[in-house]
Order: C-alpha cells, then structure tokens, then sequence
C-alpha cells in the first residue's frame, strides 16, 4: 500500500506532494488555495474537512507544516547516518509500526520521500526510476519550467508539468504494492 | 554482527553506550551524546508525521551497511541496536538486552534511575549476551587486522609458561617434524 509522496528541493521548499491511500478513510481535503493541494483524484472526495474522518485528525497540522516535519526528519536521518557510518552510506528507509517512509537522494540535492505500508521491500530503485524517467523528462528537460523559477515558488504544477502529476501517478498505480496491504 | 548498543532514557540522554564490531566510524563522546538526541527527537516527529493514525515511532531505520534498530519500553527507554543487515533474530536479542538491563540496572540499588550506567556485571553481562547471539566478528575476520595483530602481540609477550597458546606452538613444530625427517633418513 502506497500512502503518499514529497519532494523536496534544495531548499528544504516542499516542491510537491501526492496522496493516494492517506488513511483508509475519506480522502483528505485541502483548502483550495493552498499551492500544494493534492487533485481530486478520488470520485467521493469533498472539499470540506470533517473532523471524524480525517486520519490527520488530532495532529492540527497543516500540509505546509507536515512537509517541514518530514523535511527535518529525513534531514536529520540523513545527517545521522553520514556521521555514523562511512562516507558513502546513504538512509535508505526507516519503518514504524504502521508505515515505512522510503527515501532517495539525487547528487543535484532533490529529495523524494515515499511513505508506504512497513511490509514493502525497499522502494527506492522507483524513486530513482521516478526522477530519471519522470522528473528529468518532464520537468528538468521542460523549459517552460525553468522559465518561471523562483526562489518561493518551484512547483512542477506552476511550472507548466502538468504532465508530471500524471505519470507519477501512472507509475506509483503500476507497483504491484499500490493497493496490495 | 552487532556494531554497538546504546541506551537513551526518557529525556533524550544517552546513558549507555558500548561498541562491539569495527565497522562503524568512531566518535568523540559528545557526538554520541548529539546523536542519542537527535534520534530521540526524530523518534517523536516520526510518530507524528504518519500518514495513518496510530503509528509508533521510528523501529528500523535501514542504510546501505547497517541498520539501527529501536524498542522502545512502556516507561520511554530507548534501546538501539546498531546491527549488520544480515543480523538474524533481532527481537530475540532486544528481548535479551532488555531482561539484562532489568536484572542488572533496574534491580541494582546504586543505579541512580535516567543516570548513565555504570555496572561492570551490566556490562559482563551485555557482552556474553553480545557474543552468544554471534554479535562478535570472529577474530579470523580479516577486516579486523587490528584485533587479531593485538591478540597475537599479547600471547608472544606472554609468561611463556605451561599453557601453550597456539601462536606459540606454532613455531616449535617445525623443528620437529624436521628432525624427525632427518632421524627417518640416517
């Protein structure tokens, strides 16, 4: 089971974010404004936030400020692991009792975090599959994109990849684990 | 192969922390302490950032050459377990540690309670756990010149006595097998 994915840039800017099973419950909803704002893939979702079937529910947490969390996480993990280990270890994942958060680096600093149910193998040889065949193609080779970079602002949807959402989504619903628990 | 066990009590201290296999980059006292911190804090936030409700903290965290394993008690003790990948029966050896750790630290008298522990039968005890559960390199490991160079050091400077050590014995065999050769000739 796939819960969702970020990605994070350089600087430690959330440039993207996709649920798919956030919770088995109604699929949360964002407010409408807010840059980041997962589409409405799900045919029942609602653009109300109820508090009974929210699985954030109890967290009061806002996108913007779960994605700083996950960042600081990662980050210090990362940090963590170069210091204890030797100087080509990298973090792979880590697992807790309900989801495992899978993570891959690219050399250019771009960080991709996927969250997945703590029975799937390793997930990063897709993440490293994600940003070479999706986000290279789609984003990086898209001048468009690099046209309207700004420092507050580099999301792949403002950028004119509208067709960056859509392959992820594409490929994340390909993996065998997708909707298998 | 277990590279280290570490300690850290409710508050985000590290109370006890010992390295068992080479493997792993030494540090300086204080980054231990940093870094017992620092997992105690992300231990918290991950928790929280679950995508499900209900999710514990951090329990593997899973790199390239080691893993870090992480029980959690009911009274917020944590214990790590720094490991090989290929360790095998990881619950087994937390159960273990943590029954050495009850016998040993929590039944001790002297044991200030969220102090750093300082017991040579904890410490005894935790290294017999370490070496039964096959935690140690064994010394013919050739990754490990160091230990074995030492081993071998300690046994040539030894008393030279009645107990032969095999470093020892070694030598003094050739000879004979050369004279016999030379009786078996004349």
């Amino acid at each position: 089971m796939i819960y969702n994915m970020y990605i994070f840039d350089r600087h430690c800017q959330c440039i993207y974010y996709h649920d798919w099973h956030r919770g088995h419950t109604a699929k949360t909803a964002f407010e409408n404004n807010d840059p980041l704002a997962s589409h409405p893939s799900g045919g029942g979702s609602t653009t109300t936030t109820t508090t009974m079937t929210d699985p954030r529910q109890g967290m009061n947490m806002s996108l913007e400020e779960e994605g700083k969390l996950v960042y600081g996480v990662v980050y210090s993990l990362r940090n963590l692991v170069k210091k204890l280990g030797r100087s080509q270890d990298g973090f792979i994942a880590y697992k807790t009792s309900h989801y495992k958060l899978h993570y891959y680096e690219t050399l250019t600093g771009l960080k991709f975090v996927l969250n997945s149910d703590p029975g799937v193998e390793s997930l990063q040889a897709a993440l490293r599959q994600i940003y070479t065949q999706i986000y290279v193609e789609l984003v990086v080779k898209n001048p468009l994109a690099r046209a309207s970079l700004q420092p507050g602002q580099i999301n792949p949807e403002t950028m004119g990849a509208e067709g960056f959402r859509n392959g992820v989504d594409r490929f994340v619903r390909s993996l065998t684990m997708f909707e298998t628990l | 192969m277990i590279f280290s066990i570490y300690i850290i009590n409710k508050a985000g201290g590290l109370v006890y922390n010992k390295d068992y296999s080479e493997g792993l980059s030494k540090l300086t006292s204080n980054e231990y302490l940093v870094l017992a911190g620092t997992f105690h804090g992300v231990h918290a936030i991950t928790s929280k950032i679950s995508p499900v409700p209900g999710s514990s903290g951090i329990e593997m965290l899973e790199t390239d050459s080691f893993r870090i394993h992480c029980f959690q008690t009911l009274t917020g003790t944590k214990f790590l377990l720094v490991a090989d990948p290929q360790q095998p029966s990881i619950d087994h050896t937390m159960k273990k540690i943590y029954e050495t750790y009850a016998d040993y630290c929590v039944k001790n008298p002297f044991q200030n309670p969220e102090m750093p522990i300082r017991s040579e039968q904890f410490d005894v005890h935790l290294l017999k756990l370490v070496k039964t559960v096959g935690g140690l390199v064994p010394a013919s490991n050739p990754y490990i010149v160091n230990s074995h160079y030492s081993s071998a050091n300690f046994n040539t400077s030894g008393t030279g006595g009645q107990p032969m050590t095999p470093s020892n014995s070694l030598p003094p065999s050739l000879p004979n097998i050369a004279s016999s050769g030379l009786g078996l000739g004349a």
